[in-house]
């Protein structure tokens, strides 16, 4: 596993991408859906991180 | 952000879905969606935004700046099985380019070899 700042992290290409499980804007009324890694079996998964809201992405 | 949802429909063209992700919570991803582009919001989009508000994930993903709190701008595209087929990682600084994320989305998709600059449509190399 790569190490960086001192911590290992899993991400790697070519290997099993870190598994997840976040609230999401899915249900924007509510704010109570979430999403997992494994929700997107069978489909391409674009997954982009951005430092803050209200800034650029 | 924009840039990605503006373009959403040629991601679901090839099957791909969105998740975009930051440290920040629903409630203010919510606000953002709320609130106009014209207002520094992000308006309506297409995709659903993730609160990843233990760090956990950013941690995971080896984005996660730990004395700040806050993910650089890593962007992976996962397979349907889950692999992990690419990674770029910009610093806070730096905006990503939404064309070069459909390319390599195409040329992994084709599951042959794709030279240096390959576009959608040109020769495999096998």
């Amino acid at each position: 596993m790569p190490e960086q700042n001192g911590f290992y992290c899993q991400a790697r290409v070519g290997f099993p991408a870190p598994d997840f499980t976040l609230k999401t804007t899915k249900d924007l009324e509510k704010l109570k859906s979430t999403a997992s890694l494994a929700d997107y079996r069978g489909k391409w998964l674009v997954l982009f991180f951005y430092p803050a809201d209200f800034t650029f992405v | 952000m924009t840039a990605f949802s503006d373009r959403y429909k040629e991601f679901a063209d090839l099957d791909a879905e969105v998740l975009g992700v930051s440290t920040d919570t629903v409630f203010v991803h919510k606000a953002w969606i709320n609130t106009p582009r014209d207002k520094n919001g992000v308006g309506e989009l297409n995709f659903p935004l993730a609160a990843d508000t233990t760090h956990r994930v950013s941690r995971d993903y080896g984005v996660l700046v730990e004395s700040e709190g806050l993910a650089t701008r890593g962007l992976f595209i996962i397979d349907p099985n889950g692999v992990m087929q690419y990674a770029v990682i910009h610093n806070l600084n730096v905006g990503r380019n939404v064309d070069e994320t459909l390319r390599v989305l195409e040329a992994l998709q084709t599951g042959g070899l794709c030279p240096a600059n390959w576009r959608p449509g040109q020769k495999l190399l096998g």
